[in-house]
């Protein structure tokens, strides 16, 4: 023990005097001051660039999640459009205006309607009307709902498992089931996914086209609509009422950083209905003013141009 | 001696130097990755809007063909157009085909910053009544 102890103390002395004595025994000192200042360097540089890469990969997150939402809304507009193309043609026009889109959910549990009445009440306890349905206000005519297939409007919610309907119901039933359908709300919904939240609406402006509103799309001012009696052509420029640029503006936030997001797309009425008349066996009726709002086999006839306004088909004289 | 004393006090440089390399590599590989990912949302986000905008032109065309029963003709519906969408976004459509054949193809090509995305869309006419339908609707190769 003691010669170990010993040997341990000379060699102790050995490294004091070796570093002492070495003509190098500064560099050491060197070489650590530079390797903390290149790992210093270093570090910070990765610390950075891992700090940028995470709040890079989170914008991306959210900008994968906005065009999602984006197109989800955008192709829900198209149905609605398809299906129901007032419903989104009668909207407010102008950015100003700003509306989002409830889609179509099934309400849970039955619920008792009863013959010539507009009430509906749930029999689930797990119906909440005031947190799945909007009742009409002065801007709004209520969400749409369909009743054993049959479509309402929400006049007025009367509670958490009561609501008045725009009409009454036509039967009875302690069982019917309850589908919200696509309604166009006004104002701004917001959506939470991954803890970030986006607010998403649409707005919808007017398109004019050349040619009477039939040609071509145009920005310019809308004129007079004239026919060119040689040769019939139309010249001028007015509001295509089967087209609508619809803009989807959605905005989110991370918490560290917000993103927003505008996509303008033009949504046309391209559902077509034709009604055939054969049969004019009805004969011509004598007063040429008459109004039809039904086929019928009676005709009037007249010379001139043919005069259209929203809803009007008119023989000018 | 003296080398014995050298070689253990350069000991530490060597050892920072690696482990600065590693960390730059490791670095430079999460920055690349995440410019990567940013390009992929970027590119799928353009590529959405013009499939958009190619829809848009596709739906122009049908109506066109609604309201101009012998088209395509060159009042009202031209066989060949340009939609314009927006700043950065366009429609190239063509329209052949006719009513008296009972068939229109629509072909339209949105096209959003550079990225390009073709639909075809058959639609069949009634060359009495005028009646339009949708047949079919699918992307096709640019």
């Amino acid at each position: 023990m003691g010669r170990l102890t010993s040997e341990i103390g000379r060699r102790i002395d050995w490294l004091r005097n070796s570093i002492r004595n070495s003509p190098s025994s500064g560099q050491s000192l060197m070489e650590i001051l530079i390797s903390i200042t290149i790992a210093t360097i270093v570090t910070s540089a990765a610390v950075g660039a891992l700090l940028l890469t995470t709040a890079s990969n989170s914008r991306n997150r959210a900008t994968e999640l906005a065009t999602q939402y984006q197109q989800e809304l955008m192709n829900n507009l198209r149905s609605v459009a398809e299906s129901n193309w007032s419903q989104i043609y009668n909207l407010n026009k102008g950015t100003g205006s700003m509306y989002y889109l409830a889609t179509f959910q099934q309400l849970p549990g039955t619920f008792n309607v009863t013959f010539n009445s507009p009430t509906i009440t749930a029999n689930s306890t797990s119906t909440n009307f005031n947190t799945s349905l909007v009742a009409a206000t002065s801007g709004y005519a209520g969400d749409n709902i369909l009743i054993n297939s049959l479509p309402f409007t929400v006049s007025v919610i009367n509670g958490t498992s009561t609501l008045t309907l725009n009409t009454s119901y036509s039967g009875t039933s302690t069982t019917a089931l309850l589908y919200r359908n696509f309604s166009i709300r006004t104002g701004v919904e917001t959506i939470t996914t991954n803890k970030i939240t986006f607010s998403r609406w649409f707005s919808i402006q007017n398109i004019f086209r050349d040619t009477c509103g039939t040609g071509a799309i145009s920005t310019a001012t809308a004129t007079a609509c004239t026919v060119a009696t040689s040769t019939g052509n139309l010249t001028g420029i007015l509001q295509d009422p089967s087209t609508l640029q619809v803009t989807v503006n959605i905005t989110w936030s991370t918490g560290q950083a917000q993103g927003s997001y505008v996509v303008s797309q033009n949504i046309s009425r391209t559902s077509d209905q034709v009604i055939r008349f054969n049969d004019w066996s009805g004969g011509l009726i004598a007063n040429s003013s008459t109004v039809f709002t039904q086929p019928t086999n009676q005709y009037s006839s007249t010379t001139g141009s043919i005069v259209t306004s929203p809803g009007v088909l008119q023989l000018s004289q | 001696m003296s080398v014995n004393n050298r070689e253990s006090g350069i000991a530490t440089l060597p050892t920072i130097l690696i482990l600065s390399a590693i960390i730059i590599v490791v670095a430079v590989a999460a920055v690349g990755i995440a410019a990567s990912l940013a390009t992929t949302a970027n590119s799928q986000r353009i590529a959405s809007q013009a499939l958009s905008d190619a829809k848009a032109g596709s739906d122009d065309a049908f109506m066109r063909v609604i309201r101009y029963k012998n088209c395509p003709a060159t009042i009202g519906c031209p066989s060949a157009y340009t939609l314009t969408i927006g700043p950065n976004d366009v429609a190239n459509v063509t329209i052949k085909g006719s009513a008296a054949v009972g068939v229109i193809t629509i072909t339209s090509e949105g096209v959003s910053l550079g990225r390009r995305v073709k639909l075809q869309t058959i639609v069949g006419v009634d060359s009495t009544t005028g009646l339009v339908n949708l047949e079919s609707s699918k992307q096709i190769p640019d």
